[in-house]
């Protein structure tokens, strides 16, 4: 009888096994799946960069939006530096609860020493949102916090530090509208205003992704995608506090061409008492980089001719991002010119007395798509990280641009983020020990004192 | 009196009036049956935290420790009683290390069999215990690590086995299982019962077995004697006393819902502060997932100057001790009405109608984690260790929640609505059997319930994230 249990047993077992995986492979691969990463923010100081991005290597369909399976994400990131070639550092989840909110779009700025990073963020089931800060040195976030007071539905921050005093600019999702907000902290934590309305048109027309930069006296500018005359146009206002209220200019369209132009996704810069704007747009039928700039001349901002940046016929030039040092004016953007999607840059430079952008140089040395180029600046440096489809959905990379009197060059891409090396671990055999010990030792001596004892 | 109990006991059903269910419990190997694959599971929990992918959406240790097994436990207590207890892998483990054995009786334990220390023979250390290990979820953010998981329930597995060999019997089931304060109280609702069929006969009986053991069982794991008990709290449902009795005189009663809250006659206080602390902390495990609690801690950690980490801790601690402050300061009220009765004994005796509502609080708490995020552990199933396998070839499955977010929170407030209903009715009737039917008394308690029934209704209607 025994005998006929085992060969049940072994039958059992032998069965369950053949079985077990009629769908495929049931101890397959061994591949890890790939997540993917997106929406960089690049901050660069003292030879330094600190890129955030999202990230869903913990992420997991867990609702459903919009009828949709909402797959969650954090937003993550990395500190990179130089040291016989650049070196980034282990990826750092930024939000407090891994892998259980929404992810988007997170801003980065640098501040005397610190790092201030806000982002969007839907955990309580709609988007808005969420800001920390950690220090250059010690880089551990703080507990994120709300942005807004009231739960609300804002989106696309763009954020700017001075002093530590931050300044934040966002869509609202609800009224279409451009908002900003300032955060002051008090014992080391932040607190928002309640946002304000920028864009100074009736109720109702949409209003995109907005772009923020502090002038010298802590004043603000904000362009953004405006379409208050049925088609996308580049708008701009200007914000000073005046008695502790923030009052926002009149609000002045930047692009120069005519109707039925679109206009998309503004990036602007501000220095010396001048606000450098660039976009993509359609008036040549392809979309191309174009670039303004704008001074506050007899009581009222003036935008001068708008240039285009790319030097190619062909081809969709995207999502421009520019940064101004000394006067000096860097662009990157996505660029189609070669049929797929890559990131180029120029540099505009004054020729007999007018604004021309130089040859476009690509910054991408890998195959792949390449998206969402973000750009910083220090010294003869420039610092560009973007989304790369090169293996999977995305990755985010990195390159070193220098000037070596002649051309600019950037150097090798490096893959930033290091979802596949974070995912697996192991116990820690001391810490394993330590618990575990006591309890072998307490079976020894329990064993000892039956034996030998009371 | 009598006809009261006559009519109670006409409504139980004994499930062991049926040879077959009886020999099912009275055979050895039942239990272990039951223990060896929750071993198992376990085993496989653990090496998936340990070796597993740290990705807690995707894990098997997370998933099936802290949105399945936890939310199932709380159904289950509500359903059968400490039924989990009769399957459960630790106290499984520290029998099996004590006795040596799998499931067969021995006379020889492993085991100083020391009585466990008198002061801590009430639910003081399980309640301190549970204060701990609720403070290190959300401290070291256990939930969200399949490697912290994986040492928690080794460090608990150890924590069990050392006290099985030092102390006698289950000490560690009866004192030191950080949940057993929860389970205990909790499965007083639940329409089971394990009790003496007749109570004379257990005085009568000479041998008492259930408490001494013999042959055919080990005495009572948890130190209860079927002859006088009259409640679900420590009964762990081992059927040891089903197969030691040689009169056939225990019962597993199916009855009413919340039963025990009929017939409850001796009060305990350590159970009756661990009833009002696990209110306050259910609460506080909601409130930290909602909206308000962000902007709310902000604002203090900005009046305070305090960190994030401590301003939770102070507010952990007083979310445990308000509703033991507010409820003696009710209970003070309630004296004013019944002045013969002592302060101790109306505050024990009210806390007991409290447990139905925090109950289903906590199972309504726990409703949304299973239904938003119980699905997650399909393809986990198949991919324990996130190593691209696919067993069952559900890997690839997308978890997504059972029910929205409206028809879950209709269920909560259902819960909450039933847990207030019974609630009040155990109050009213406590009043009647224990206060002399001085219904008056129970108006400030009254006003006590209403205060955390509505106040939760409101916590559950805000927007919540998830464990996951």
């Amino acid at each position: 009888m025994k005998k006929e249990k085992r060969n049940l047993l072994i039958i059992i077992i032998v069965f369950v096994i053949l079985n077990i995986n009629l769908n495929g492979s049931a101890l397959s691969s061994g591949v890890k799946s790939n997540s993917l990463q997106w929406f960089p923010s690049l901050a660069a100081d003292n030879g330094t960069v600190y890129i955030v991005w999202a990230d869903e290597r913990n992420g997991n369909y867990t609702r459903i939006m919009n009828n949709q399976p909402h797959k969650a994400g954090d937003i993550y990131l990395s500190k990179g530096s130089f040291q016989n070639g650049w070196t980034f550092d282990k990826n750092i989840r930024i939000n407090e609860i891994k892998g259980t909110t929404g992810h988007g779009s997170p801003s980065i700025a640098i501040d005397s020493g610190n790092i201030y990073v806000a982002w969007e963020d839907d955990r309580y089931g709609f988007e808005e949102l969420y800001f920390s800060t950690a220090k250059e040195n010690n880089i551990t976030f703080k507990k994120d916090s709300p942005v807004v007071e009231d739960a609300g539905s804002q989106v696309l921050p763009s954020i700017e530090v001075r002093n530590g005093t931050v300044y934040a600019t966002m869509m609202n999702k609800k009224t279409w509208d451009i908002e900003f907000t300032e955060g002051i902290s008090t014992n080391s934590v932040y607190k928002f205003d309640k946002p304000i309305r920028v864009n100074d048109d009736p109720a109702g027309n949409w209003h995109y992704a907005p772009s923020l930069a502090v002038d010298d006296e802590k004043n603000v500018c904000i362009a953004w995608l405006d379409a208050r005359n049925g088609n996308y146009n580049i708008y701009f206002s200007h914000g000073i506090k005046e008695n502790g209220i923030w009052r926002f200019s009149t609000n002045m369209r930047v692009n120069d061409d005519s109707a039925n132009v679109s206009h998309y996704t503004p990036s602007l810069a501000f220095e010396n008492g001048s606000v450098y704007i660039a976009w993509y747009d359609d008036r040549n039928k392809d979309f191309d980089i174009y670039f303004s700039r704008g001074r506050f001349e007899n009581d009222s901002w003036k935008f001068d001719s708008n240039i285009r940046v790319n030097d190619d016929e062909i081809g969709d030039q995207m999502h421009p991002e520019i940064v101004v040092r000394d006067s000096e004016i860097f662009i990157v953007w996505e660029d189609g010119r070669d049929g797929g999607s890559d990131i180029y840059f120029s540099k505009g430079m004054k020729k007999n007395g007018r604004l021309e952008f130089i040859k476009n140089t690509k910054v991408n040395d890998i195959k792949g798509k390449h998206y969402d180029p973000q750009i910083g600046v220090i010294g003869g440096d420039v610092y560009v990280a973007w989304q790369a489809e090169v293996k999977d959905g995305g990755d985010i990379y990195f390159s070193d641009g220098k000037y070596d009197g002649k051309t600019w060059v950037f150097s090798s891409n490096i893959k930033i983020n290091d979802d596949l090396t974070d995912s697996f671990t192991k116990p820690d055999p001391v810490f394993l020990g330590m618990i575990l010990g006591p309890v072998i030792v307490s079976i020894i001596i329990v064993g000892f004192l039956r034996k030998y004892g009371h | 009196m009598d006809i009261e109990k006559n009519n109670q006991d006409k409504r139980k059903y004994d499930i062991l009036q049926d040879e077959a269910t009886t020999s099912f419990f009275k055979n050895r190997k039942t239990q272990f049956l039951f223990q060896l694959p929750a071993v198992l599971f376990f085993v496989l929990v653990v090496l998936a935290g340990f070796f597993g992918i740290q990705n807690s959406n995707k894990s098997l240790t997370t998933i099936s420790i802290w949105v399945i097994w936890w939310s199932l436990l709380l159904i289950s207590l509500a359903l059968v009683g400490r039924a989990w207890c009769f399957m459960c892998p630790f106290g499984a483990i520290g029998d099996w290390v004590q006795r040596r054995t799998f499931y067969k009786r021995v006379n020889d334990t492993f085991s100083l069999k020391r009585k466990f220390p008198a002061k801590f023979r009430n639910l003081s250390l399980a309640a301190i215990l549970f204060l701990v290990i609720t403070w290190a979820d959300f401290q070291f953010n256990l939930v969200n690590s399949p490697l912290l998981t994986a040492y928690f329930i080794v460090a608990l597995l150890g924590l069990a086995v050392i006290i099985s060999i030092i102390f006698e019997r289950r000490s560690f089931c009866r004192y030191a299982c950080p949940i057993t304060g929860l389970i205990g109280l909790y499965s007083m609702f639940a329409p089971i019962e394990l009790r003496a069929k007749d109570k004379e006969t257990c005085k009568a009986c000479k041998e008492k077995y259930c408490i001494s053991g013999n042959e055919k069982g080990y005495p009572c794991p948890v130190f209860e004697y079927p002859g006088t008990m009259e409640k679900n709290t420590h009964c762990i449902l081992c059927s040891e006393c089903i197969k030691t009795c040689h009169r056939n005189n225990i019962s597993l009663n199916l009855r009413s819902f919340a039963g025990d809250f009929l017939n409850l006659k001796k009060t305990r206080m350590d159970e009756s502060i661990f009833i009002l602390m696990l209110l306050g902390v259910t609460i506080f495990q909601t409130l930290i997932m909602i909206r308000p609690w962000a902007v709310f801690t902000r604002d203090l950690m900005i009046y305070t100057g305090a960190s994030y980490d401590t301003v939770r801790f102070v507010l952990f601690i007083t979310s445990a001790v308000i509703p033991i402050l507010i409820y003696s300061i009710v209970i003070a009220f309630s004296k004013l009405l019944i002045k013969k009765t002592s302060f101790k004994d109306i505050f024990t005796g009210y806390a007991y109608s409290i447990i139905p509502l925090g109950l289903l609080m906590h199972l309504s708490h726990n409703l949304r984690h299973l239904l938003e995020e119980g699905t997650g552990i399909i393809p986990a199933l198949s991919d324990p260790f996130g190593f691209g396998w696919d067993i069952f070839g559900t890997s690839g499955y997308m978890p997504a929640p059972v029910l929205n977010n409206n028809n879950i929170l209709l269920i909560q407030w259902l819960l909450m609505f039933i847990g207030l209903g019974v609630s009040i009715s155990i109050g009213k009737k406590i009043s009647g059997r224990m206060f002399h039917d001085n219904k008056s008394a129970y108006i400030p308690v009254l006003i006590f319930v209403l205060i955390f029934f509505i106040f939760n209704l409101w916590v559950l209607g805000q927007p919540i994230m998830h464990k996951h």
